[in-house]
C-alpha cells in the first residue's frame, strides 16, 4: 500500500509547529549565534523564509531566543504573513524593541563587500564645505551602484519595485546612521539655494568667485540627489496606497476606536499584542474637566521657564520637542519665547486641534517618533503628566530613545503627579483611567541617572495645602497633615553630558 | 574536430572532476579530446598546459566546453582566444556572504565569480550555456541558448561494493550521514542543531557523520565549538576523506541522509544517497527538491524541528522508508544514469551543430 508523502509531510509539519509552540524548546536551546562572532545579517537572511520558520529566525538571530507562543500567535495571524512588506514590518518591529538594543550592526543591507570601502571612507573624512560637497557628488553615485549590485546579487525574483521602495524606508536600510543625517542635512541645505533663473546670472557676476564655486558644487550634488527625490516621493506613494488599502480592509471596524486613544505611549514590543475596540475616549474633554482650566496650567508650567530659556539664549540651541502636549499651554509659552518648538501626541483630535492653532505637531508614538530622528538633534525634550501613562518596560526605552535624540546639553523636563501626597498618591491619580502607575520622585531620579542623565533635579510645586496645621503641636499629626499638604507634581529635569 | 574541455582544477571524486572525466570519457568515442586544468589530483589522459590549451582553443575547429563554478583568471584568457563554438558548462557559485564571517578570500573568489559570470553573458553572446539544473539557469539573464545537462556522475561505481550486502539498522540508535565538504553554505551547523534535538529522542544515541574535506577552518573550528559547547563529542564524527568501500559501509549504516545545506547547484551526494538506498531527508534550499525529484521528504527551509520529526517518522515508519527509498532510486534510475546523463549532453551539443 502506499503511502500519501503529502499528507505526512502536512502532519510533520502541524506536529512540529505544536511542539515548538510547547515553549519547551525555547528554554532547551540557547541559540547559535551566541558564540558566533557579532555578525551582522542581510534582510534576505530572512526573506527566503516564510511564516512561523521566518518568525522564528528573525527572533533567534536578532534577539537571540526562540518567540513565546503568544509572540508567534501574533505574527502569524498578521495578514499577509507571507508578503514580504509584512515580513519587513516584522523584521522593522523586533529590531525596535527595547530588546534589540543594538540595532545598528544587527542588520546591514549594503554591507561588508556591497559597500564599497570608498564611500565608507569619504562618509567618515567628512570636513567642511568643499571636500564635504565633493563627497556627496561622489557618493551618491557609489551608493547607487552598490544598489543595483545589491538588487542584482540578492533581490533575483523575491522582490517587486514596491517592496524595494517600502524596505528603503527603514531607517536601517543604511547602515550608518551617519549617513541618513548626511543625506537628510544635504536635502535641507539643496532646498535653500532655490536661486530662480534670472538670478542665476546677476549672482554670477556679483558673487565672489569661491562662492560661485560652492554653489555650482551644490547644484550638483542637488543633481545627484534628485534620484534620491523620485525616489522618495515615489516610495510615499506607495506608503500611501498601502494605508489606503489597510483602511479598506479594516471596512467596517470603527477606525476611530482602533488607535489608542490613550495618552500613554507604548513602545510597540516585540509581539505585543495590540488590544483593539476599546471604546472612543474623549480625552479633550477630560483635561478640561480634571486637569484644570488652560489659564491656571500655563501658569504653572510658567514656573519653568526659567529653567529652559537660558539654553536658547545662547541662539542656535536644536529645537523643543513636547510629548502629550495635550491643550498646547507649554508649546504656546515656548513659542511666545521664540523657542522653536515640535509637538507629539497621540490623540488625533488634540493633533488637529494644535494644528489649527499653527503648531508642528505629529500624531506619533513618541518612543517611535525619536526612534527614527537623528542622534543629538533635540535641545529639550518635554513631558508634561505623560510617565505615569506609561509602564516602567516602557518608561526606560522612552528615557534611552530620548538621551540619544538630546543634543549634548541638551534636557529632559518630565512631570508628573506626586504620590508623596497622600490624596494624589491614594485618590486623585486614579481619577485619569488611562493612568498606568505613579513613579515616586525618587524612582525617577534613580532612572534618569541610571540611563546617564546628569544634575538630575526635583522641581517640587503646586503645594495643596488642604489642612491648616496652625496649633496642631502633636508632632504624629503634623507629620499626617504634612503629608496631605505636599506638592501635587513634581518634575524631573536632567542634562545630557556635554 | 577538436574539443577542449577547461575548467581551474580536476579533482578525483569531486563533482566537477567527474563531469569532466565523464563527459572526456563520452565524447572521447567520436573526436579526440583535451583537458585543461591548472591544478590536478588525479592522473587524466590528454592533459594539456596552457600554451598548448591555447594553441589549440584558436583554430576553428575547436569546441571549447568551458566548466565555470569559481572565478578563474586564465579561464577568461581561454575563452577569449577561442575562435571556435563555446560551451560553458555552468555549475553555479555560491554567493559570497555565506563566507563572510569565515573567510575574505573566499567572499572575493566566489564575488569575482559572479562578476566573470556577468562578463561572459555580456561579451560572449554566441556561447552556448550548459547548465546543471533549471535553478542555475536563473542566473543566467539574457543568455540566448541554455540547455539543461545534468552533470556526469560516477554512482555506477558503487555497485562494485554491492556484495558486502545490508548492514542492519538498530532500533535504539540513530545513524545519521551528510557528505559535502565543510563550507557554510553546506548548512553542517544546522545539522549539529539537529543532533542535539534527536539526542533527547534517542538518549544520546545518535551519530551524525559529516563526510567531506575542510576548505575553510574558521567556519569548522566554529563547529567544534558548538560540538564541545552541546557535548556533542560522542554523537558527531569528522571523516575527513575515505575510500569509496568506508562511505558505501557509512551510507549502509546509515538511517537518512540528512542536507541542510543553503545553497547548491546540484548536489550530487543527494543522487548517490538515492543510489545506494539510504532515505534523504533534506531542506527546501535552491536546487534540492529539484534534484530530488518527486516523493522525496523535503522539509521547510531552516525547520530543525521539521526535520527531526521527519527523522523520527522515517525511523518509525519502514513502509515510509521503503516507498521515500523507491522512489528515489527510481529517480536517480531514470534521470541521472549514466545513458540518461549522455543522451542528454550528446543531443545539447547535436543541437548546436556539433557532429558527433
Amino acid at each position: 500500500m502506499s503511502i500519501d508523502l503529502d499528507s505526512v509531510i502536512f502532519r510533520i509539519r502541524k506536529e512540529s509547529r505544536e511542539f515548538l509552540a510547547t515553549e519547551f524548546w525555547s528554554r532547551q536551546i540557547s541559540s547559535l549565534e551566541e558564540i558566533l562572532p557579532p555578525k551582522s545579517y542581510f534582510v534576505f537572511d530572512f526573506l527566503q523564509y516564510d511564516g512561523q520558520v521566518f518568525v522564528v529566525k528573525v527572533y533567534r538571530k536578532l534577539l537571540g531566543r526562540y518567540p513565546t507562543a503568544d509572540e508567534l500567535k501574533y505574527y502569524l495571524l498578521l495578514p499577509g504573513i507571507l508578503e514580504t512588506q509584512s515580513k519587513l514590518n516584522i523584521i522593522d518591529n523586533v529590531l525596535r524593541s527595547p530588546e534589540c538594543p543594538e540595532r545598528k550592526n544587527k542588520i546591514n543591507i549594503i554591507g561588508f563587500f556591497e559597500f564599497s570601502a570608498k564611500t565608507k571612507l569619504l562618509l567618515r573624512l567628512r570636513s567642511q564645505c568643499l571636500f564635504n560637497y565633493l563627497a556627496q557628488c561622489l557618493c551618491r553615485g557609489w551608493i547607487s551602484r552598490d544598489l543595483t549590485r545589491f538588487v542584482k546579487y540578492k533581490l533575483d525574483s523575491q522582490m517587486t519595485r514596491s517592496d524595494i521602495l517600502f524596505f528603503l524606508s527603514y531607517d536601517w536600510v543604511f547602515p550608518t546612521s551617519r549617513k541618513q543625517r548626511l543625506i537628510r542635512r544635504s536635502i535641507q541645505k539643496m532646498t535653500r539655494i532655490g536661486l530662480s533663473f534670472l538670478q542665476w546670472p546677476l549672482f554670477f557676476l556679483f558673487s565672489a568667485p569661491s562662492k560661485i564655486f560652492d554653489v555650482v558644487l551644490r547644484a550638483l550634488a542637488l543633481h545627484q540627489t534628485r534620484s534620491y527625490y523620485l525616489l522618495k516621493s515615489d516610495f510615499e506613494r506607495v506608503l500611501d496606497d498601502k494605508l489606503s488599502e489597510i483602511v479598506s480592509q479594516l471596512g467596517t471596524m470603527n477606525i476611530e476606536a482602533i488607535g489608542p486613544r490613550q495618552k500613554g505611549m507604548q513602545p510597540r514590543r516585540a509581539g505585543t499584542i495590540v488590544e483593539s475596540g476599546s471604546p472612543y475616549l474623549p480625552y479633550f474633554e477630560y483635561e478640561n474637566e480634571f486637569r484644570g482650566p488652560e489659564g491656571l496650567i500655563r501658569e504653572r508650567l510658567a514656573a519653568y521657564l526659567p529653567k529652559i530659556m537660558p539654553l536658547y539664549h545662547k541662539g542656535d540651541f536644536p529645537m523643543a520637542l513636547d510629548v502629550g502636549f495635550g491643550r498646547c499651554e507649554w508649546m504656546s509659552l515656548l513659542r511666545e519665547n521664540n523657542v522653536p518648538v515640535v509637538g507629539l501626541d497621540i490623540d488625533s483630535d488634540l493633533v488637529e486641534r494644535a494644528r489649527s492653532k499653527g503648531f508642528e505637531v505629529y500624531c506619533s508614538d513618541a518612543v517611535e517618533w525619536l526612534a527614527g530622528h537623528p542622534a543629538d538633534s533635540l535641545g529639550l525634550i518635554s513631558a508634561f503628566h505623560v510617565v505615569e501613562h506609561m509602564e516602567f518596560e516602557s518608561l526606560k526605552s522612552f528615557l534611552a530613545e530620548a538621551y540619544r535624540a538630546l543634543c549634548p546639553g541638551g534636557v529632559i523636563l518630565f512631570e508628573t503627579p506626586n504620590p508623596e501626597n497622600l490624596l494624589v498618591g491614594s485618590f486623585e491619580f486614579w481619577l485619569d483611567p488611562t493612568h498606568k502607575r505613579p513613579y515616586p520622585s525618587q524612582t525617577l531620579a534613580f532612572w534618569t541617572k541610571a540611563l546617564g542623565f546628569t544634575d538630575v533635579e526635583v522641581i517640587k510645586l503646586n503645594p495643596y495645602n488642604l489642612l491648616d496645621d496652625t496649633g496642631v503641636t502633636q508632632p504624629s499629626l503634623r507629620n499626617i497633615i504634612y503629608r496631605f499638604n505636599l506638592e501635587r507634581d513634581y518634575a524631573i529635569l536632567a542634562k545630557k553630558k556635554v | 574536430m577538436n574539443i577542449l574541455i577547461a575548467h581551474g582544477s580536476l579533482v578525483e571524486f569531486d563533482a566537477i572532476g567527474n563531469d569532466m572525466i565523464g563527459m572526456a570519457d563520452c565524447l572521447g568515442r567520436f573526436v579526440k579530446i583535451s583537458i585543461f586544468s591548472e591544478t590536478h589530483s588525479t592522473q587524466a589522459r590528454n592533459l594539456v598546459n596552457l600554451a598548448e590549451a591555447l594553441r589549440i582553443v584558436t583554430r576553428t575547429d575547436t569546441v571549447l566546453i568551458y566548466h565555470h563554478s569559481i572565478y578563474w583568471a586564465n579561464g577568461m584568457k581561454l575563452l577569449k582566444a577561442a575562435r571556435g563554438k563555446v560551451f560553458i558548462k555552468y555549475h553555479n557559485i555560491t554567493p559570497p556572504d555565506f563566507f563572510a564571517p569565515y573567510c575574505y578570500r573566499s567572499v572575493e573568489l566566489c564575488r569575482a565569480g559572479r562578476e566573470q559570470t556577468t562578463e561572459m553573458l555580456k561579451h560572449l553572446p554566441d556561447a552556448k550555456w550548459l547548465c546543471d539544473s533549471s535553478y542555475n539557469s536563473q542566473d543566467l539573464v539574457g543568455a540566448e541558448s541554455i540547455e539543461i545537462v545534468p552533470p556526469f556522475n560516477q554512482v555506477a561505481l558503487w555497485d562494485e561494493y554491492k556484495d558486502i550486502g545490508m548492514t542492519s539498522l538498530s532500533e535504539s540508535e540513530l545513524n545519521l550521514v551528510f557528505v559535502g565538504r565543510i563550507a557554510p553554505n553546506k548548512g553542517q551547523h544546522h545539522l549539529l542543531e539537529l543532533v542535539r534535538i534527536l539526542n533527547t529522542c534517542f538518549l544520546g544515541n545518535v551519530r551524525l557523520q559529516l563526510v567531506g574535506k575542510c576548505y575553510t577552518p574558521l567556519y569548522r573550528q566554529y563547529l567544534d565549538i558548538l560540538v564541545a559547547k552541546w557535548g556533542l563529542e560522542d554523537n558527531v564524527e569528522f571523516v575527513d576523506s575515505r575510500s569509496g568501500r568506508d562511505l558505501y559501509l557509512i551510507f549502509q549504516e546509515s538511517d537518512a541522509f540528512v542536507c541542510a545545506s543553503e545553497h547548491e547547484g546540484f548536489c550530487v551526494p543527494l543522487i548517490e544517497s538515492q543510489f545506494l538506498e539510504t532515505p534523504v531527508v533534506a531542506m527546501n534550499y535552491t536546487v534540492i527538491p529539484e534534484t530530488l525529484g518527486e516523493n522525496q521528504l523535503v522539509v521547510s527551509k531552516g525547520d530543525i524541528f521539521e526535520m527531526a520529526r521527519a527523522i523520527l517518522e522515517l525511523k518509525l515508519s519502514s513502509e515510509l522508508r521503503f516507498q521515500v527509498v523507491s522512489s528515489g532510486k527510481s529517480n536517480v534510475m531514470k534521470r541521472f544514469s549514466r545513458s540518461a546523463v549522455e543522451n542528454r549532453f550528446c543531443e545539447a551539443l547535436q543541437k548546436e551543430g556539433v557532429a558527433l
